[in-house]
């Protein structure tokens, strides 16, 4: 029965090649598996352009892609991100409120067990703002222009580090 | 437990028992619905290995005391909005509940976007609600492949309802009822045209019809035309309930509700609920020996001669015939 324990690729798996079991590749860049992200919008900021933007251009790359809707607090995301098991947690705030929610998403991923989950953030956020953020944990940050391809590779070099 | 490509099967069912706890964990109930959400990605990623890991675990040896209920339906009928509805009504018996919500992946690029949750949002962070989303993985019948795994390790946890809802379905997806102890299908006031198309589909095999948005428009044509076409020819068969409700309104969720429990009674206590559980066994024995046998076909497949596929294409030999030859190989090959 030994014989079944080698991986395998997934049934679906666009892309996936031969040669690396399970492996799927997403504009040219070889990922594991298939990658699961979360979006999630925290606190009261209702513009979703943006987080819908994210979300299909991720989804037509290939990845998986969970949407929590807007109005989510750090808790809520970070329970959603420990359930769907996602690899990266992608935040979208255009409020200005991020120095705050931002880290306080990274508190939440730590209690409920998600501490190994990197975020990543997007949406107003001014430059000056970026290193406090980036010192916080968060693991990059993207503004209006956002290129979808900078994005996937962003993810890349996070899941493997 | 980052990526894992390897797993420890012993490991793995302590965790999820909760005989031990996650690396800096101290709440025994989270670390175990990590350890589950985990078990989901792992068996997703390496579906082959989803005999092993389900045969391995002790825990799965003794009776699923979960009640599965599939939620099936016509695209955007409202089937992410009804189980919100049937969860919270669950919660209110201080019963636990694992959803499990499949979206369709793109035909094109595989990724997807797995929307049912926002529906969901009043219960994240309720303790006694598991939501996990799904992508179908082009797979073809509502679900996903790895959906009735996922049904197993959430039974490891002793929720007391596993509520799976299937991607918008059309003419044919019906593996829904050979997961789920009861299927309740959704519709609308006006989708008079798909039913035509439905009859002999999924609209035979469901124990519920519920008739969505009636907020919206009247149902009674619907609902007429149901009892029409699912009233059971044999008199001693459960007759499917009829429902018009509103998710908007709350409108025939306690009907809903009642019908899921009268058919688990029914299921539990009248001779015919056995023999359609029976044929449920069957229809999943079938199917997992398709998945089981897969990868050595194809390899018997790959290894046929040139000229056998060759006449396969041409249509000069029929692919039952070869495929009646490969399998006396196969079984030459296993003796
Ligand atoms: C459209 C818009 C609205 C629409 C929103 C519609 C909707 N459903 O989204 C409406 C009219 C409703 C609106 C309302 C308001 N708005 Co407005 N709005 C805008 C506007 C003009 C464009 C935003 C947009 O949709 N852009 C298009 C999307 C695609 O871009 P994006 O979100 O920036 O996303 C890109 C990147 O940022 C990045 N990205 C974003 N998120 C993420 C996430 C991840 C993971 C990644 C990788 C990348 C990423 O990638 C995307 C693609 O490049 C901006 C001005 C601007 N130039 O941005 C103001 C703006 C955001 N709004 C603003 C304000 C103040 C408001 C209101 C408070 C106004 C009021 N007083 O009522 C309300 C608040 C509404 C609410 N409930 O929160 C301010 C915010 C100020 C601040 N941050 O300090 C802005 C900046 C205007 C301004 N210059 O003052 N708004
Ligand atoms: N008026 C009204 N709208 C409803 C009702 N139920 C659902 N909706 C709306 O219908 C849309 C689809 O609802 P969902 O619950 O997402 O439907 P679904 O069947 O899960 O959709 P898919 O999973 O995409 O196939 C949403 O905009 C809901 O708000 C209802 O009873 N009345
Ligand atoms: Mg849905």
């Amino acid at each position: 029965m030994n014989r079944y324990l080698t991986p395998s690729s997934p049934e679906g798996s666009s892309g996936g090649s031969p040669n690396s079991p399970g492996s799927v590749e997403i504009a040219g860049i070889k990922f594991a598996k298939t990658p699961r992200v979360l979006i999630a919008k925290p606190g009261l900021d209702g513009h979703d352009r943006g987080a819908k933007y994210i979300a299909k251009a991720l989804r037509d790359s290939g990845m998986e892609v969970i949407y929590t809707g807007i109005r989510q607090s750090p808790d809520e995301i970070a329970i959603t991100a420990v359930q769907e098991d996602v690899d990266i947690v992608g935040l979208s705030l255009l409020s200005g409120a991020h120095l705050e929610l931002f880290p306080r998403v990274l508190a939440a991923l730590k209690k409920q067990g998600g501490a190994s989950i990197p975020v990543i953030g997007g949406g107003i956020i001014p430059e000056d703002d970026v290193p406090e953020l980036l010192k916080a944990g968060v693991g990059a940050i993207f503004t209006p222009g956002t290129r979808i391809e900078d994005v996937i590779s962003e993810i890349k070099r996070l899941l493997e580090k | 437990m980052k990526i894992i490509r390897s797993v420890d099967i012993s490991q793995l069912t302590k965790l999820l028992t909760g005989e031990e706890l996650l690396e800096g964990m101290s709440d025994g109930w989270r670390s175990r619905v990590r350890a589950l959400s985990k078990a989901i990605t792992f068996l997703e990623s390496e579906p082959l290995l989803a005999m092993e890991v389900l045969s391995a675990i002790p825990a799965l040896k003794s009776p699923v005391t979960s009640r599965v209920i599939g939620v099936t339906g016509l695209p955007g009928a409202g089937k992410s909005s009804l189980t919100n509805l049937i969860v919270r009504e669950i919660r209110k018996k201080q019963k636990t509940v694992a959803v499990l919500a499949v979206d369709p992946s793109s035909p094109l690029s595989g990724g997807a976007v797995l929307g049912d949750r926002v529906r969901m949002q009043e219960h994240f962070k309720d303790a006694g609600v598991f939501i996990r989303s799904m992508s179908s993985r082009g797979a073809l019948g509502g679900v996903a492949r790895t959906t009735r795994s996922a049904i197993r390790l959430a039974g490891v946890l002793g929720f007391d309802y596993i509520i799976v809802e299937t991607v918008g379905i059309g003419q044919s997806e019906g593996e829904i009822v050979e997961l789920a102890d009861t299927t309740l299908l959704v519709l609308m006031p006006n989708s008079g045209d798909e039913i035509q198309l439905m009859k002999a589909g999924v609209l035979q095999l469901a124990d519920v019809y519920i008739v969505n948005k009636c907020d919206l428009a009247s149902p009674a044509r619907m609902i007429n035309e149901l009892h029409e076409n699912t009233a059971p020819d044999n008199p001693d068969a459960w007759t499917p309930a009829v429902i018009a409700a509103s998710s908007a309104t709350g409108e025939g969720l306690q009907d809903v509700m009642h019908s899921i429990e009268s058919h688990h009674v029914f299921e539990k206590t009248h001779p015919k609920g056995y023999e359609v559980r029976k044929q449920r066994a069957v229809k999943e024995i079938l199917r997992a020996l398709h998945h089981v046998v897969e990868p050595d076909f194809l390899a018997l497949i790959s290894e046929a001669e040139q000229n056998q596929l060759d006449e396969v294409i041409e249509g000069t030999r029929p692919a039952l015939a070869l495929a009646g030859e490969l399998s006396k190989k196969f079984l030459r090959s296993v003796k």
